[in-house]
């Protein structure tokens, strides 16, 4: 058999310190990201986007901790008090189970009815646009994760997930932003790096991006050898850049 | 009264004159007279004629035996005393007194009382004389007379007769005195002693200064004793020897009396003439003047005679007579005598005119007009009318402004009417009312007030000229004179009402005018009168039936109006009429007038009032006739209508046809009247948007009014009303209900489109279909057909009747080629039901027609038919896609590779062509499927049947099987079943001889494997050009499911590039707080944290969807499944508080490949 030539033509490629491209309007505060090169700690500067926050609901606490957790992991945690009747708490964790089941109908109609009664708590809306996402409902799913992004803006569940939802739509420009805004909130979130280098990649032929990206992702998944491929692919896609 | 005088009893009625001397002495005797008849004393100036109607007695018993003692002191006096200057005295007394013993006639120088002449008394003993019927003061008794009776000649002879006539002297007067009955001598004894006595006298003393007396005397007694010759020779002694007698007059009017009557005019003239002379000193003047007019008249003197009458009326009027007067009858029969023989003279002389000339040469009178009159009643008398009419014409005319001439002028009207001369009565009565008229000259002269006579007799006049020309109008001799008479008895008619507007009379004579108006058909002023009549006076008899008549002429007047009168002669009918019901609201017709009003209101369009006026009717006369209250019913019903008051319209409406008669004309109309009512009730609740209470209206329409021409409306906007509603099944209910009833309605196709849509909104979605197909069968307008059609065709859809929806839209574009775009679009649908239903072939021709009619649509093709075509065009080179992928390269390869490319090159041809669109969608869609092409043709080559050389025969033995013969000779099992034709079960029987291909040896396998791969490699090549030429579309903006396809079928071949999974973040398990954690490669003085480090919280783990196509399998023919996932498990955590963390997945490009 042949080769075909998306073959990685290196193993290892040189990891450079990128400058991410902000996209205006995405996120109000501009995050900048140092990465350190290979291995290690990523060292990021973050300024946390409280205040340009939309308007969340009062018992909403967005707390967050940048870059590292306490206990030293490369992650972040973001808290808030969800002021909500014992049964609806009960009621999102049926959803929660249902939706890891696959009974997406189901967990949509109890989600719904604890959204109307206790609207001012993010994890609702993200789980009920993550439902109506797979069930193909693209609309209602996007008006879910917006509410979220309205509680807890960037977060990156909602953001990531929203952002997906838009590449499949074609929505190409849209879903970066949606992914830039993950990162300005949360650098360290990498599904957004690989996902926002994927669609560079594939979609927006930003192959420089894409390679910034992947290589963010890489650093912090350095087990995950198909990226290393990707890289590989794209820099011989670029001449060897 | 003077007990002095002497009395004469006379013969009241005697048809001869009496003249009686009777000669007394009343010296020192007391006479009682006693009146037992007549009506007064004689005066001083009595006349004889005056002492007719008085019968005297002279009582004597106490006197009895004075006389006798008297004459026997005259004689022993004259016998016993020598002759001495007292003895003529003696024997004068002597005889006085034996001549009073035998007549008892006064005298001693006393004035004699003695009927001079029984002349005067003549008028009155014929037949009386007639007064003037003419009115006034002293005519008003005479008023009811009887008519007079004529007289003929003879009468005024008779007249003369005895107006003429004197008493005979002693040879005619038989008659005795009382107490001489039994003519004896010595009754005749003293009076002859008596003369004897005075001729002794006379002759002894012929200077006795009273010999005149003594004459006198003495032929009296010749007189009493009937020896007539004798006293007149006496009397001429008198009148000769004593000119200046005191008894002169007397004398000589004896004397006159005696010539006249033995008709010695001439004598008779000379001695009248003598006392005239005298003068009115005497006491004979007047009627000496009197007889001496006769005295002319007898020698036909008349002219003579008239100044003498004349001298005699104006000695009376200078002596202060009044010939009005009538108190002394005596005096007023004897000036009416004077008058008479006037008449007389005057008609001898030549009637009225020679009383005019009369007058002209002698002077005016006061009396004219009583002489005028006198003439002209002699001539009435005689029935000589035209010269009496003439008489008092002539004086009339010559003094108009005369008091008498208004009465005179009615006498002549009279006269006329006597004579029988209608004409000339009409024209007298004409001047009449001319000349006193109230606005006539005359009443200058004159108050009204103070000739109420007059007033009366012009009134009479008026309305006799009236009356007369009303019935000569209402009965004209000839045609032609109609109007004359209608214009006369107008003209009095108001002349009348001018004259005296506020008598008791004038109503009615108004009322006759607007009668006669109205004969005349003068309607507008009848009208006018009518009114007048009944409003303008104090209430009378007639006042309501004046009313009536006001509004009948009005009405009259109306029938004849011009077009531009017609209106306000409208407004007085109405006026007139309403006036008349509320002064007379109890008059018979006070009902009939006041609904004929209402309706005239109605008709002026004054419906306020038209409403009030029958609204009064109703009210006011329930028990007026059906017909009346029927018609004010009416009127209130119309006007209501008209002022918009729908519900009591309504109300009027059914009371008009509860009164009316079954089977009356008018019903149709009327329902259709009240229909309307209702109907508007509808039309204003739906104008306040009260739908129901409009339905209701609408709907009542139907139960009121049902055969109503409104009702076909009604019903339709009822069920207008019920769709606002959304009662949509009874819409249905009165929207059919409309279609039965009235089958060829106009309306129709509306209901059709109604009904069409309360169906489908009530859901009822095939019936509704079903009205639309009939909407389109029942337009005539394209656009219409076109719209129900596809909206029938759509409501099948919509209730699962794809047959129906076929059906119809089928029909569409067998009726409809254009526009192109909606035939396009229909078609579009019927290939989609087709190819729902899965008939393909059907389908698939459906889609044909789609791309022809698009390709030869030219300027009528837009994005949307190049769409449609598109997508056709699209399934149509799928479909020769599927035909191409089905041929198999089988042996004989060469027939089976011919075949295949020659469907490929079919293909290449569908799917390039496909570009020309232009659409991203089907562009995508074309490059996906010429990559696909080409992948395909590489991978069956590929899979092509290997060439086969040789075959082996093999006899099956008892227990072998087919995979034990297989391994074997070392071949294929499948290419065993295959040369061998086994089914699918591959049973094999012991003893068959099966055929086992000998293939290639593995040199030449390996070969042949090379030499294809050479062959196939290219075209894959290809694919793979193609289909990342799909991705560039991205850089135009084009992303669709063509292009993911392609990227996935990218990602099998070449994975590195293009299987590229993005990653899900995964479902959030916690509501209090998200974590997200990684493990890497510590930093030295991190290594010790790890995964899950945190006890209370799960660590975050990431999973895979699912496996990504192995890419080993990139080759295999297992096209059409889908890889799920392509990325390797990552190692990254992730999790949510203490919930179990979800597996994230990665998103991965549908390759889905048909």
């Amino acid at each position: 058999m042949r080769q075909r030539n998306d073959a990685p033509q290196t193993e290892k490629a040189d990891m450079k310190i990128l400058k991410v491209k902000h996209i205006a309007g995405c996120v109000a505060a501009a995050a900048i990201i140092i990465m350190a090169n290979g291995c290690g700690t990523t060292k990021s500067v973050q300024k946390v986007p409280e205040a340009t926050a939309p308007v969340a609901a009062p018992e909403t606490v967005k707390e967050t901790l940048p870059g590292r957790l306490p206990d030293g992991r490369d992650g972040f945690i973001i808290t808030e008090t969800a002021k909500m009747s014992a049964a609806d708490r009960r009621a999102f964790q049926e959803a929660v189970t249902l939706l890891n089941t696959g009974t997406y109908a189901q967990a949509i109609e109890i989600l719904e009815k604890i959204t109307a009664n206790a609207p001012g708590v993010t994890a609702p809306y993200i789980n009920l646009g993550i439902a109506y996402a797979r069930t193909d409902k693209g609309e209602a799913a996007e008006a879910q994760f917006k509410k979220a992004l309205e509680l807890v803006p960037g977060h990156p569940v909602a953001s990531n997930e929203c952002g997906l939802l838009y590449r499949k739509k074609g929505r190409f420009d849209e879903a970066r932003a949606m992914y830039e805004q993950a990162l300005a909130a949360y650098p360290n979130y990498y599904p957004a790096h690989r996902n926002l280098g994927i669609l560079c990649d594939l979609y927006l032929n930003d192959l420089e991006s894409a390679m910034a990206h992947y290589k963010v992702y890489t650093q912090a998944m350095p087990k995950d050898d198909k990226v290393k491929l990707w890289i590989a692919d794209l820099q011989a896609r670029m001449g060897g850049k | 009264m003077n007990p002095m005088h002497s009395t004469i009893d006379e013969k009241r009625c005697s048809p001869e004159p009496v003249l009686r001397l009777t000669w007394l002495r009343v010296a020192a005797i007391v006479l009682l007279i006693m009146v037992t008849s007549g009506c007064g004393a004689m005066g001083e100036k009595g006349t004889i004629g005056g002492l007719r109607h008085r019968t005297i007695k002279i009582e004597k018993a106490e006197i009895e035996g004075g006389l006798d003692k008297a004459m026997e002191s005259y004689r022993r006096f004259l016998e016993e005393t020598p002759d001495s200057a007292l003895s003529p005295e003696a024997i004068r007394r002597l005889a006085d007194l034996k001549i009073e013993k035998e007549y008892g006639t006064l005298t001693d120088g006393q004035r004699p009382v003695r009927s001079a002449t029984a002349g005067l008394e003549a008028p009155n003993t014929g037949t009386p004389v007639k007064t003037m019927p003419i009115g006034g003061a002293e005519g008003s008794e005479d008023k009811n007379r009887p008519a007079p009776a004529p007289l003929k000649d003879k009468a005024d002879a008779e007249f003369e007769k005895q107006a003429t006539r004197s008493r005979p002297l002693p040879e005619t007067a038989a008659e005795p005195l009382p107490g001489t009955e039994g003519g004896d001598d010595l009754a005749k004894a003293g009076p002859l002693e008596a003369i004897e006595l005075y001729n002794r006298l006379l002759s002894k003393y012929p200077l006795y200064d009273r010999n005149d007396q003594v004459l006198y005397q003495m032929s009296r007694a010749y007189e009493e004793l009937g020896r007539i010759d004798e006293a007149m020779a006496v009397t001429e002694r008198l009148v000769r020897e004593y000119p200046n007698s005191r008894y002169i007059d007397e004398v000589q009017f004896r004397r006159a009396e005696f010539f006249f009557t033995r008709r010695k005019y001439l004598d008779a003239e000379d001695a009248y003439k003598s006392i005239v002379r005298i003068g009115p000193g005497s006491y004979y003047y007047e009627l000496a003047l009197y007889k001496l007019g006769w005295t002319f008249y007898k020698q036909e003197l008349y002219e003579e005679a008239q100044h003498r009458f004349i001298a005699l009326l104006d000695h009376k009027v200078s002596i202060g007579y009044d010939f009005d007067q009538t108190e002394d009858e005596q005096e007023r029969k004897r000036t009416a005598d004077t008058f008479r023989v006037i008449s007389l003279g005057f008609s001898n002389l030549g009637g009225a005119q020679s009383v005019v000339d009369f007058f002209e040469q002698n002077g005016s009178r006061s009396y004219e007009n009583n002489v005028y009159q006198n003439l002209a009643e002699f001539y009435f008398d005689k029935r000589r009318y035209a010269d009496a009419a003439a008489s008092y014409t002539a004086f009339v005319e010559r003094n108009p402004f005369h008091k008498k001439s208004p009465n005179f002028h009615m006498r002549i009207i009279e006269i006329h009417t006597a004579g029988g001369f209608p004409t000339l009565v009409l024209e007298a009565k004409k001047s009449f009312a001319s000349t006193y008229g109230l606005h006539a000259e005359y009443w200058r002269y004159f108050d009204p007030k103070d000739r109420p006579d007059v007033i009366s007799l012009l009134k009479t006049n008026l309305t006799d000229l009236a009356n007369h020309y009303h019935a000569s109008y209402q009965k004209p001799r000839k045609p032609a004179d109609k109007p004359g008479h209608f214009k006369e008895a107008l003209h009095w008619y108001r002349e009348f009402l001018v004259s005296f507007p506020k008598e008791p009379e004038s109503p009615g004579i108004n009322f006759q005018m607007a009668d006669l108006l109205l004969q005349n058909k003068s309607y507008a002023q009848a009208a006018v009168e009518y009114e007048k009549t009944a409003y303008q006076y104090p209430d009378h008899a007639k006042s309501s039936e004046a009313g009536y008549a006001a509004v009948y002429s009005h009405r009259k007047h109306l029938e004849t109006a011009t077009k531009e009168t017609k209106e306000a002669v409208k407004r007085d009918v109405v006026r007139s009429s309403m006036a008349f019901v509320e002064k007379f609201p109890k008059h018979e017709k006070a009902a009939i007038v006041l609904g004929a009003a209402a309706e005239d209101l109605y008709t002026m369009q004054e419906f306020e009032k038209a409403l009030a006026a029958g609204t009064r009717l109703i009210e006011q006369y329930p028990g007026a006739e059906k017909d009346i209250v029927r018609t004010a019913w009416l009127v209130r019903a119309h006007s209501s209508y008209e002022l918009q008051h729908y519900g009591e319209a309504e109300k009027g409406y059914a009371q008009v046809l509860a009164l009316l008669p079954a089977g009356d004309k008018s019903r149709e109309g009327l329902v259709d009247n009240l229909a309307a009512a209702i109907y508007k009730q509808g039309e204003e609740a739906n104008a306040a948007q009260d739908y129901q209470a409009a339905a209701d209206h609408f709907l009542r329409v139907g139960r009121m009014a049902p055969t109503s021409k409104i009702r076909v409306n009604a019903e339709y906007d009822a069920a207008v009303a019920l769709i606002q509603l959304k009662e949509w099944k009874r819409a249905a209910v009165v929207l059919t209900g409309f279609r039965k009833m009235f089958p060829k309605h106009e309306l129709l196709p509306e209901v059709t489109k109604k009904i069409a849509y309360v169906y489908k909104e009530d859901g009822q979605l095939s019936m509704a279909a079903r009205e639309f197909e009939r909407i389109e069968t029942e337009s005539g307008d394209e656009s219409i057909r076109k719209d129900a059609l596809l909206t029938a065709a759509e409501l099948y859809e919509q209730a699962k009747d794809q047959a129906g929806a076929l059906t119809v839209y089928r029909r569409y574009v067998g009726y409809f080629p254009k526009p192109v775009d909606v035939h396009l679009e229909t078609r579009n649908k019927i290939a989609n039901i087709l190819k729902a239903k899965n008939d393909r072939p059907a389908y698939l021709e459906e889609l044909r027609q789609i791309v022809a009619i698009d390709a030869a649509a030219g300027k009528e093709r837009t994005p949307r038919t190049r769409y449609l075509a598109g997508m056709g065009a699209l399934v149509l080179a799928e479909n020769d896609f599927a035909d191409f992928k089905a041929v198999r390269l089988v042996r004989p390869v060469k027939r089976s590779l011919k075949k295949k490319q020659k469907l490929m090159k079919k293909n290449i041809r569908s799917f390039n062509k496909l570009l020309d669109y232009e659409m991203g969608e089907v562009t995508a869609a074309a490059t996906f499927y010429l990559a696909e092409i080409y992948t395909h043709f590489s991978k069956a080559l590929m899979n092509s049947e290997r060439p086969v050389l040789t075959f082996d025969v093999h006899k099956v033995q008892p227990g072998e099987t087919l995979s034990g013969i297989a391994k074997q000779y070392e071949a294929d099992i499948g290419r065993i079943a295959r040369e061998n034709n086994l089914n699918k079960s591959r049973v094999i029987v012991a003893g068959k001889k099966l055929k086992i291909p000998r293939g290639l040896n593995p040199l030449e396998l390996e070969q042949y494997e090379l030499a294809l791969e050479e062959q196939a490699y290219p075209f894959e090549e290809k694919g793979i050009e193609v289909h990342e030429s799909n991705l560039k579309l991205i850089g135009q903006g084009v992303y669709n499911e063509w292009i993911d396809k392609s990227l996935q079928k990218l990602a099998v071949f070449m994975p590195a590039r293009y299987a590229k999974p993005e990653e899900r973040s995964g479902i959030v398990a916690s509501l209090e707080s998200y974590l997200y954690a990684i493990e890497r490669p510590a930093p030295p003085e991190a290594a010790a944290s790890g995964p899950g480090a945190e006890g209370s919280t799960a660590a975050p783990s990431e999973e895979p969807d699912g496996p990504l196509e192995n890419p080993g399998a990139a080759n295999s023919p297992q096209v059409g499944k889908a890889p799920e996932t392509a990325s390797e498990p990552p190692s990254p955590v992730a999790g949510v508080g203490q919930n179990p963390p979800e597996k994230p997945k990665e998103e991965v490009p549908n390759a889905t490949a048909q």
